[in-house]
Formats: C-alpha cells, structure tokens, sequence
C-alpha cells in the first residue's frame, strides 16, 4: 500500500526536456513522481500504479491529451484524482477544450516553475479534502453500521443483510441459517454487579461470538443482551454444530471482570432454510425465536432447533 | 547558482542543439510533408521546452518556425515563408550557442 500522506505526480509529456525538468522541481517538493512518453503508455501506466494528480501534455504524437482526459476522468476510480492540462500558450483553443473535457486547471507551456509548483499545489489540496471526504464517510458508513459497545453489526444492518441473503438463498436454492443467542440471567448479572460489568460481560461473549464465526457469516447485536448469526451457505445441522461449539466456548470461558471472575452461559435457538413454512426473513427470524424460547424453558444454556415436523409437507393429513 | 538546473540546462541546450541541427537538414533538402511535419514537431517541442529553461527567445523564435512549417503544410503560398523560417532557425542556433557558452558547454565538434 502506497504511504497515505504522499503524493503521486504522474507527468505524461513526449517531450524528454521537459520531463526532466518537472522531475527536478517535484523531486524538491518531495513529490512521488512516474512518467509516460505517450498516451498508450500513459493509459497502461494511470491503471497500474497509483496517482493523485496528472500533468497531462495536451499534444502527445499517438493521442490527444484532452481525449485521454476525457477517459481517465470517465473512469469512476478517477474521478477524485486531478488533472492538469498542458498546453501551449498560443493555443486558446486547446486550454478551453482541455477543461470542456474533465481537465481540472492548465499550466501553459513555456511554464514558469513557481506557477507550475503552485498550481500543483493547488490540486494538491483538492486532492487531499476529497481524500478526506472519502475516508470520513467511510468511517460514518461503518458507524452507521456498527454497534457502539460490541463493535458486531448493529440490529438494522442485520435486518437488511438478512433480507437480502434471504432473497438470494430463495432465488438459487442455497441453504441458509439463523442463530438468534441470549445471554441466561443478565438481569442477575446487571442486578448483582452493576451495568458496567454487565456490559464487561457483553463485551467478551460479543468478541468470543465475533471471533468464532467465519468471515462469510456475520455477527450482530441484535438486542440488549440478544446476539445473532446469519450464516449463507450453512444447513441446519452444521448451524446447530457451530452454536453448540460458541455456547460450549461461553460456558468454559471465566470472564475477567473489574469486579473479579463472572461466569455466564448462552441459550440459542437455530432456524434454517430450506423449510416448507419459512418463507420471509421475518420468518426465519422468528423461528429462531421460538427455538431460543424454548432452550430457555427446557432449562437454558443449550442449544435448540426449529421443529421440522413438516418438512416437505405441504398438506397436513385430514384429522 | 542553481547546480542542479544548470545541468538540465546543458543537458537541454546539447539537445536543442541536435534538434536545430536536424530543421537546417530539413531546410537545405527539398520539402516534403514529411520533413515539414518534422520540422514543426521540432519547433513545437523547442516553444514549449525553451522558455520552460529560462530560454523565453527560444520559444519566441521555435514558435515562429511551427507557425510558418505549419503554413507551407497547409499549402499556403511558399512567399518568404521558407526565408522566415530560415531567419527563426539561425536564430535559434545563436541563442543555443550564446547560452551553452554562457553555461560552460563544450561546443560541439
């Protein structure tokens, strides 16, 4: 990965001299810097190598510079990145054409360096708030996304995952499955020592869960102390395998608490698809409750299934 | 004294040099649209490249040549065009002798 603070210059002129020269002058700003003679090589070197900002020689002997910056500005990968235009000082036409055409500024050549490092500069500053717009709202999108005390995925995003891996699952005839877990007697926990060990508590079973999943499944908090795991391409048996492995983990694991060992354990209820009576996201889900509903009556700290009396039944036998 | 420029400089005007020596080549043979399209490539790069050295005479005499080699390509009439664009050439030659000495270039053999 390229060090996010530099800055990539990459100089497309035919014009050796003048290659040169810019070279020198980025080389003092500390500018990384690669060049290409014409615009084939230009074309073949902008997709490999990583660039912020172009300096794009209007009249190169196999294309047309403004041309060539049409397409890089065309390309959505580009479209943070900037280009200056290089032309000559005669030709009006060409300066006008070149913004027309996507680029961002243009230097006239002869150029005097001063200019041509400010208007670097300039470009450079763009470059850089668009950067970090990018990342910023990288950074929202994932909080938007996250819940703040787990850092597991949050009950919305869940819910539109779900629906969509349900669609596909239904679309191309691949299994399936839901574990929807909860905690046995948190109210004991929060009531015997205090909220801030109860989410201590939290805290390591959600990183237990978070581990323990493969990277295809995705782990949410799905309540207060209500976790949950969709997991594409997995049928009911190996679903049940896998919650029977994290409620076992949860059972063997002594959480290290400021107020000293706490011990903790995990009812989960396990739905699946294909199932002849499970025909929506929400069912699916609420199947998993009843299971988990279950696991709790029958005593908690154990593992149960949604009933698959019916499976592949679409009658029921007259009384 | 910027050390460092100043040899772009010598390694440029050396360049320069080569590039007048091919347009006089050009000029003294008989002009086809090959050799005049030549020539105006030269002169483009020499406008661009020369005032960019610090050498503004240079791009003022190269921009003369493209213009006029541009204008014969055209098949606009020949009338003192090829003289003028002889003028701007020895032009160029002295400006790019004046300033390799000035620089300390070995002039070329």
């Amino acid at each position: 990965m390229p060090d996010p603070k530099s800055f990539t210059v990459a100089v497309v002129d035919d014009d050796a001299a003048i290659r040169r020269l810019v070279r020198l002058f980025l080389k003092r700003e500390h500018y990384e810097t690669f060049e290409c003679t014409t615009g084939d090589e230009a074309k073949a070197m902008l997709a490999e190598l990583p660039w912020d900002l172009a300096i794009l020689d209007r009249r190169l002997p196999d294309a047309d510079g403004a041309v060539l910056c049409h397409e890089l500005k065309a390309n959505p990968s580009f479209r943070t990145r900037y280009i200056i235009m290089l032309t000559g000082e005669d030709e009006q036409e060409d300066k006008v054409e070149g913004l027309e055409l996507g680029a961002d500024d243009y230097i006239t050549k002869p150029f005097q360096y001063p200019e041509l490092l400010a208007r670097i500069r300039a470009g450079k500053r763009i470059v850089d708030l668009q950067k970090e717009l990018l990342e910023t709202n990288k950074r929202l999108e994932l909080l938007s996304i996250t819940d703040g005390l787990t850092k597991l995925y949050n009950h919305r995003y869940l819910q539109d995952e779900l629906a969509r891996a349900f669609d596909e699952s239904q679309r191309y005839q691949r299994p399936l499955s839901f574990c929807l877990m909860d905690i046995d007697f948190f109210k004991k926990i929060n009531d015997t020592y205090g909220h801030a060990i109860g989410d201590e508590v939290l805290k390591t079973v959600s990183g237990l869960f978070r581990e323990s999943i493969r990277s295809t499944d995705l782990a949410a908090r799905y309540g207060g102390e209500e976790f949950a795991a969709m997991m594409p391409e997995t049928e009911l048996g190996d679903a049940i395998t896998f919650a029977e492995k994290i409620r076992t983990m949860i059972e063997e694991t002594v959480i290290e608490t400021q107020a000293g060992p706490v011990r903790a354990t995990i009812s989960i209820g396990v739905s699946s698809v294909p199932h002849s009576r499970i025909h929506s996201a929400k069912e699916l889900i609420v199947a998993a409750d009843k299971a988990l509903y279950r696991a709790k009556r029958n005593g908690r700290n154990q593992v149960q299934a949604e009933k698959r009396r019916d499976v592949n039944r679409t009658t029921r036998p007259a009384a | 004294v910027d050390e460092e420029l100043n040899e772009l400089r010598r390694e440029f005007l050396v360049e320069a040099e080569e590039k007048v020596r091919e347009m006089q080549a050009a000029l003294d043979g008989d002009p086809t649209p090959e050799s005049l399209s030549r020539l105006a490539y030269l002169a483009h790069q020499l406008k661009g490249s020369g005032g960019s050295y610090g050498y503004q005479r240079i791009s003022t005499d190269a921009a003369e040549v493209e213009k006029a080699a541009e204008a014969l390509t055209e098949g606009k009439p020949a009338d003192g065009l090829e003289a003028r664009m002889q003028l701007h050439v020895v032009n160029l030659r002295t400006e790019i002798e004046r300033s390799a000495k000035e620089l300390g270039v070995a002039p070329a053999p």
